[in-house]
């Protein structure tokens, strides 16, 4: 016979539950289950995940979760039709939102409302029946047996039999059995699983430890007695329950009751109210129309063509509602001044862009909108807003809930998975290892070595051998047995959910209230809500988001504007000179540091190679520093042919007209698809399910079953050998993601935007950068270097000058603000500005009196030199807070006030550079190694930017300060650094093999000294490291960026 | 006139720095965990041991202040500061000499905390000479009075007298024998005699001890030492003397005995006061008496407290010590658990350890089960559980029922009770 599993757990119980929904399924497949029944803890987080599982499994998902009621008790409530869907997820959320993140119970008396269409089981060991046994009141079980049947009706409620084995559990049965006859309750019999078999006990056993906060040898009865809460087959439920095998009818009757699935959410689209009523598609073609001839100046045939076609097809698939919310949201951001720009696939449709939602002309670009839209496609569109990060984001999220209600719009969730270091930590204190062991574990396991992707049987046994060498040579004090059940463990718990985070910027929308789809809770985050999935999983189930991400570079640019208006000069980001040759003369000479997408190691280094001269230029430079073009070797082709170094070739004619404007060389997603669909005929269908296995969620899987299917097409179209192997090549390295070229562009505006402040503006250029820190991939005391490079006159932090920020003096000087002050607290810093406002500060202890500054503010402002204009040098100055802050109080006023000359030295250039970085994290002083330049060079250093007068393959030194390591994934183990000194920035190159040797050196040293062989090739130079010595600068401890 | 010598460690002060001092000087004042200061005079100076003056950890130095001697003795080894010349002498030493930490043990009112040092750092005060210099109403202005206590420190004065040690009073005695003992009871009046004479000097100092240890110098063979910890402080020769009694008799000297040395380790005496509140609990000296004799007779892992171990494995407890026994914790009266109305109630009487029995399935005339419990897995290779058990009831032709388990890692069957 079959039977039907109707109390499952999965791992988005977060902690009570080993496996995955994918996991569960799979194991209940093998065992003929019908149907299955997830019931987690307090939500539907995995509900989307197991529906998909169990459709491809062929199994019937039935859904539920176990709801926390009062008194820490629990209670599972299985879904039978829509009404009781919508039910438990209004209960859920009633419940999330009222309590603390995490946490929340609802009374008996709340289900009530909510009952209909939900059958109750009474639980297990936590169940109101078993827990009042336990507490030796049978009569208050029996109270809560007639509760229920009460709440939910007399069809509705079923007593629950699990049977593990255990005597105390048994004799509960007992009373359970008993009760049944006389209160008529059907039975029902479950196993109550918490993982899918038998060897998931011991990752179970791991997360109550992490639960509890314990190690095994301590958690006692903590941990489960044995390791019976798995799935079972049909044969073993049946002898379990032989001796009541009404059970088990009533489970298999139950099931066929419950016929509710995700697919019938009932999920609406909000409707957008037209200020005269007419219907949406006219007010948007009203709205289009009006864009249009403000776009496009002549609003030519073409224009009018495409636009045509997108509204058709808008109007054919009812989209016109989701069109008209994003425009108003763009509307809301320009009323209100805030800069917003759409992007990725968006900037394909024209109607977008003559809405104002995108910046990008697809016309002109010839983009395709059929990447963006199209009826194949057979889900929403998506539109991502780029927002200025910050407050003025968040006011574009407010207004969002405002509009559409809490109970009407939401972010989408992020599940945050164990991974990697923090996964060995939490499994390392689980299995009772000391702390010293800890550290070492998890310094082991940095992102990189341990790829878990693959999880065969081979390549486990391959990790099991890295690990156990690795873990000798950190000298772990942990027996082999430990460090083998370690990774196991550790291997098991990756991308176990851990906790929900929200997603940074998704938000879905729906007609009516969201929280009868999906169940709402708080967000970490004040005034935000969140719902239980994640953004795929709402697209999956056909639900429309809209992506407002907050880009720091918005932001700036926001600022940087001001900044220039301020000054009476007028801009507007929209009618920037486009094709402005200085700025294509420091893209081309690569002076990018700033720049928002061509500023790291690897764009500088493309820079000089690919010389950028026009828009598309810059769209292709933005677009080929990626991994999907990198892996492809897509990278030096197109730049050889750019040079004219080679031959413009195809891999095959066909595919002509797609690879023309890349000289031949595909680099961007929509290219894939369209050489799919030239060389390998695949349809548009076909084509739509490449772009999702080349989605967020990879698979090799997919990928593997893709590349079958594209050599089986090419193979009748003919194409075979090399050509096939590169167009294959081409497609599936994508899986390492490439940008859409619609994307590319978007990007490339404010690149382009970003390098045109910074050739114009330098002053509000770097003023707004240092802003809007943390942001970019330089430290701001880089690019306050870089400001002075570029001539741009600093001047240092001062109260009777300084804002909290950045600003813009009347002779262009950039003024650095008080938020640079280490320790200084906003809010006194603000009121320094508020109070100089007024009036400013005559004396030191005025400064106090005036403000609420506490000692170590005025110290550290006093070090810095931002009390010099009270007319004190900085020893003098902290000489005085000294006694300032001894005194107080009119007695002291007269003794603080009295005159005497200090009887410290001054600082040396040394001191004040050690000061300026201990303060501010940065100095507009002289470099660090330019003070060190003698020794340097006694050491035959070269500065770095000397070595473009070296010729290539010669042996160099050059020595600086490391603030930028990078090792991206498709180096192949490579590291790269940034040095900096007082003349630039040279890049350095680490082989695998001296990165093996010397990687606490390169993590650890502030400054290194680096001899190697020096590349001098196409304007771009870099050191091949062969030696290191760390050497101390004044014991300034430099920040760096580390990519890895 | 006498000078001092300051005896510095980095990793602190050991037994034999101390025999090297008193061997040159016998007033010693422990200056810190990490220094010795003796006073000495110029002949001392002159004579100061090979050892000490060269290739030692031990670093020294000499001054007429002690302060002075102490800080030079920190930075470096071997120097000898005129008299007068003090504050030159450490002009360049570094100030972090002067930290809390370094001055923590000689109950100054100095706190030098290492946010000052900082502070005194960035201001370009670097050295005890930097601070010498600094004006003291300025200084004192802004850290306090305790400043010009610093400078002084700074100088190497002396703000505080010599306080040399005094030595602590030693509860030995012993005895060496003229003949050798093989018999427990005669070496009972020898050890009557020494216990009568160190309890009456414990009296003396008003003191009384919670730890005899016993030396037995045998004819053959190494010394033996035992340890008698006592459950509370006493000076009570006939009380100690039956419990070393009991210890003898339980683990008799291997060998004959040729000496006997007994040392007590002194420690406040007990305040003993009835409560009106509790009940009357046994005279702790009868107490400790009757523990000890039951100790002889049953074995000392055999006697104590037991207390559950947290763990699914069936009876798992452990002892404790019945006089340092956890206090039990408090709980609420709890409800037994109910039983259903047609349970029989029985008591298993179990087999401490379970026996390992072999019995032939035919004899089973009923049987319920499997109870089915395991645990540490992680003691155990991946796979393969710590310890597993399935419990059955059986009842056997003979009408008798039992409780049985397999376990699964031994691969046999257990009895582990019987129902009554």
């Amino acid at each position: 016979m079959s039977y039907v599993e109707l109390h499952t757990c999965s791992a988005f119980s977060f902690l009570e539950g080993a496996s995955l929904p994918e996991q569960l399924v799979q194991e209940a497949a093998l065992m003929g289950y019908p149907a299955l029944a997830l019931l987690d803890r307090d939500g539907l987080y995995g509900a989307p995940r197991f529906q998909k599982a169990a459709r491809d499994a062929r199994i019937r998902p039935l859904l539920g979760a176990e709801v926390s009621i009062e008194g820490g008790l629990r209670l599972p409530l299985l879904v039978e039709n829509r009404t009781g869907y919508q039910n438990l997820c209004r209960l859920i959320t009633r419940m999330k939102l009222r309590s603390e993140k995490g946490k929340g119970e609802l009374a008996l008396a709340e289900l009530e409302e909510f009952s209909s269409g939900l059958v109750c089981l009474t639980g297990g060991e936590k169940g109101p029946l078993h827990v009042c046994l336990e507490q030796g009141d049978p009569e208050k079980a029996q109270y809560y047996l007639q509760q229920l049947k009460f709440i939910f009706g007399a069809s509705n409620i079923f007593i629950e039999l699990q049977r593990h084995f255990d005597r105390k559990q048994e004799r509960n049965n007992q009373f359970l059995i008993d009760w049944a006859r006389h209160w008529e309750i059907p039975l029902v019999g479950t196993n109550g699983v918490r993982y899918a078999r038998t060897v998931d006990r011991l990752l179970m056993d791991v997360l109550t430890c992490i639960r509890h906060k314990t190690c095994v040898q301590q958690a006692g009865k903590l941990l489960h007695r044995n390791a019976e809460a798995r799935l079972k087959t049909p044969q073993e439920m049946s002898q379990i329950f032989a001796t009541i095998p009404e059970a088990l009818v009533h489970a298999h009757e139950l099931s066929q009751r419950l016929t509710f699935t995700l697919e019938d959410l009932g999920y609406q689209f909000p409707e957008y109210p037209t200020p005269q009523g007419e219907p949406m598609i006219q007010y948007l073609r009203r709205l289009t129309e009006q864009g249009a001839r403000n776009r496009y100046r002549p609003y030519h045939e073409r224009a009018r063509r495409q636009i045509a076609h997108e509204l058709q097809l808008i109007e054919k698939l009812n989209l016109a509602g989701y069109f008209l919310i994003v425009w108003d949201l763009v509307r809301f951001c320009e009323e209100h001044d805030i800069l917003v720009q759409g992007r990725g696939s968006a900037a394909n449709s024209a109607v977008c862009y003559s809405l104002g939602i995108t910046a990008v002309d697809p016309i002109k670009m010839d983009l395709l909108f059929e990447r963006f839209l199209s009826e194949e496609r057979g889900e929403w569109p998506d539109i991502d807003l780029d927002l200025p990060s910050g407050d003025r984001r968040e006011r574009v999220i407010q207004y969002m809930y405002e509009r559409y209600g809490t109970r009407g719009s939401a972010m989408t969730a992020n599940v945050i998975t164990y991974r990697g270091r923090s996964a060995a930590r939490e499994v390392g204190k689980a299995l009772g290892f000391p702390l010293k062991t800890l550290d070492r574990l998890s310094k082991l396991f940095s992102s990189w070595p341990y790829d878990t992707e693959e999880r065969s049987a081979d390549n486990v046994l391959k990790l099991l051998q890295q690990f156990r060498q690795n873990a000798a040579a950190a000298e772990l004090r942990a027996s082999p047995l430990q460090l083998e059940h370690f990774l196991n463990l550790w291997l098991q718990i990756q991308d176990l959910p851990r906790h929900l985070g929200q997603h940074s910027g998704g938000m879905v929308i729906a007609h009516g209230s969201l929280d009868s789809i999906v169940p709402l809770e708080k967000a970490a985050m004040p005034g935000r809500v969140v719902v239980q999935w994640d953004k795929d999983d709402c697209a999956d189930l056909g639900m429309i988001k809209v992506d407002l991400l907050g880009l720091g570079m918005m932001s700036a640019l926001q600022d940087a504007l001001k900044l220039i208006r301020t000054s009476g000069r007028e801009i507007s980001l929209a009618h920037l000179p486009p094709d402005d040759p200085a700025v294509f003369k420091l893209l081309q000479e690569a002076d990018t540091v700033g720049v928002f997408q061509v500023e790291s190691r690897a764009q500088m280094a493309t820079l000089p190679r690919l010389k950028p001269e026009n828009f598309y230029d810059l769209v292709v430079e933005i677009a080929i520093i990626r991994p999907g073009p990198i892996v492809g070797q897509m990278v030096h082709p197109y730049l050889k042919r750019r040079a004219g170094l080679e031959p413009v070739t195809y891999p095959h004619p066909c595919l002509e007209a797609i690879l023309k404007r890349t000289l031949g060389v595909p680099l961007f997603q929509e290219q894939l698809l369209r050489m799919a669909m030239a060389a390998a005929g695949f349809s548009g269908g076909e084509a739509e399910e490449l772009r999702r296995a080349l989605g967020s969620k990879r698979s090799a899987e997919r990928m593997h079953k893709i590349e079958i299917k594209l050599r089986a097409g090419m193979s009748q179209r003919g194409i075979t050998g090399e050509a096939a192997e590169t167009i294959v090549r081409s497609i599936t390295s994508f899986a390492l993601y490439g940008f859409p070229e619609s994307h590319a562009a978007s990007f490339a505006l404010i690149a382009y935007a970003s390098a045109y402040f910074k050739v114009h503006f330098p002053n509000a250029f770097y003023a707004s950068l240092l802003n809007n820190q943390p942001m970019g991939f330089y430290h701001p005391a880089t690019l306050v270097k870089d400001a002075q490079h570029r001539g741009v006159r600093i001047k240092p932090v001062d109260v009777q000058k300084s804002d909290w920020l950045c600003t813009i003096e009347e002779d262009q000087s950039l003024r650095l603000g008080l938020m640079y002050v280490a320790g200084l607290r906003e809010q006194a810093g603000k009121k320094i500005e508020e109070e100089r406002r007024k009036k400013i500060f005559h004396s030191l202890e005025d400064l106090k009196k005036r403000t609420s500054l506490n000692k170590l503010e005025i110290t550290t402002l006093a070090e810095i030199g931002s009390l010099n204009s009270l007319g004190m040098k900085r020893r003098e100055a902290l000489w005085q807070v000294a006694k300032t802050w001894r005194y107080s109080g009119p007695l002291g006023n007269s003794w603080a006030d009295e005159e005497e000359a200090s009887p410290l030295p001054d600082m040396t250039a040394r001191e004040r550079l050690i000061a300026d970085y201990a303060g501010m994290g940065l100095t507009i002083g002289p470099h660090p190694l330019g003070l060190k330049r003698p020794q340097l060079r006694a050491c035959g250093a070269l500065r770095a930017v000397d070595l473009r007068k070296i010729a290539d393959g010669k042996r160099v030194r050059v020595a600086g300060g490391v603030i930028v390591r990078q090792q991206p994934g498709t180096a192949g183990g490579f590291v790269f650094l940034s040095l900096e000194d007082e003349s630039g920035i040279a890049n350095i190159i680490v082989h695998p093999r001296l990165v093996k040797q010397q990687r606490p050196l390169l993590a650890n040293s502030s400054f290194l000294l680096i001899e190697g062989i020096l590349q001098n090739q196409n304007g771009v130079t870099s050191v091949r490291a062969e030696k290191f010595w760390p050497f101390e600068v004044f014991n300034i401890d430099l920040a760096s960026h580390d990519f890895y | 006139m006498f000078r001092f010598a300051a005896f510095y460690r980095c990793e602190g002060i050991r037994a034999e720095d101390w025999s090297v001092a008193r061997k040159i000087s016998p007033r010693i004042e422990a200056w810190s965990p990490h220094a010795l200061l003796l006073e000495v005079t110029p002949r001392d100076e002159e004579n100061l041991p090979e050892p000490l003056l060269c290739g030692s950890s031990l670093r020294w130095a000499i001054a007429s202040m002690r302060t002075a001697a102490y800080l030079a003795a920190q930075q470096t080894s071997g120097i000898k500061i005129p008299a007068g010349k003090e504050a030159p002498s450490l002009a360049d030493f570094p100030i972090h000499l002067l930290r809390f930490e370094n001055l923590i043990s000689l109950s100054l009112p100095v706190r030098l905390t290492s946010e000052q040092l900082e502070l005194f750092s960035h201001c370009g005060v670097r050295t005890l000479g930097d601070l010498a210099a600094l004006p003291t109403v300025a200084l004192t202005a802004r850290l306090g009075l305790w400043a010009a206590s610093l400078q002084k420190l700074a100088r190497g004065e002396d703000l505080q007298p010599f306080q040399p040690v005094i030595p602590e009073p030693s509860f030995e005695e012993s005895q060496e024998l003229e003949w050798t003992l093989q018999m427990v009871e005669p070496l009972s009046f020898i050890l009557a005699n020494l216990l009568n004479r160190l309890c009456a000097r414990l009296n003396e100092h008003g003191l009384a001890t919670d730890r005899i240890d016993l030396r037995i110098t045998v004819e053959k063979g190494d010394p033996e030492e035992r340890s008698l910890q006592l459950a509370f402080p006493t000076t009570q020769p006939k009380l100690l003397l039956s419990l070393l009694q009991l210890d003898l008799q339980s683990h008799p000297p291997g060998n004959g005995v040729t000496g006997l040395a007994l040392r007590a380790q002194p420690c406040p005496p007990r305040i003993f006061q009835f409560s009106l509140l509790r009940p009357p609990s046994p005279h702790p000296e009868k107490l400790s008496r009757v523990l000890a004799q039951l100790e002889t007779l049953v074995g000392k892992d055999r006697i104590g407290t037991p207390s559950l171990l947290d763990t699914h494995y069936p009876d798992a407890f452990q002892l404790h010590s019945f006089l340092k026994a956890p206090s039990p914790k408090k709980r609420t009266a709890a409800k037994p658990h109910p039983v259903p109305k047609a349970s029989p109630c029985l008591a298993l009487r179990r087999f401490r350890p379970p026996r390992r029995v072999q019995f032939q399935p035919e004899e089973v005339v009923q049987r319920a089960g499997p109870w089915l419990s395991s645990g540490e897995w992680w003691t155990a290779r991946p796979g393969q559980p710590g310890w597993s058990h399935e419990e059955w009831d059986i009842e056997l032709s003979s009408g008798v029922l039992y409780r049985v388990f397999w376990d699964h890692v031994q691969s046999a069957w257990f009895l582990e009770g019987v129902y009554d």
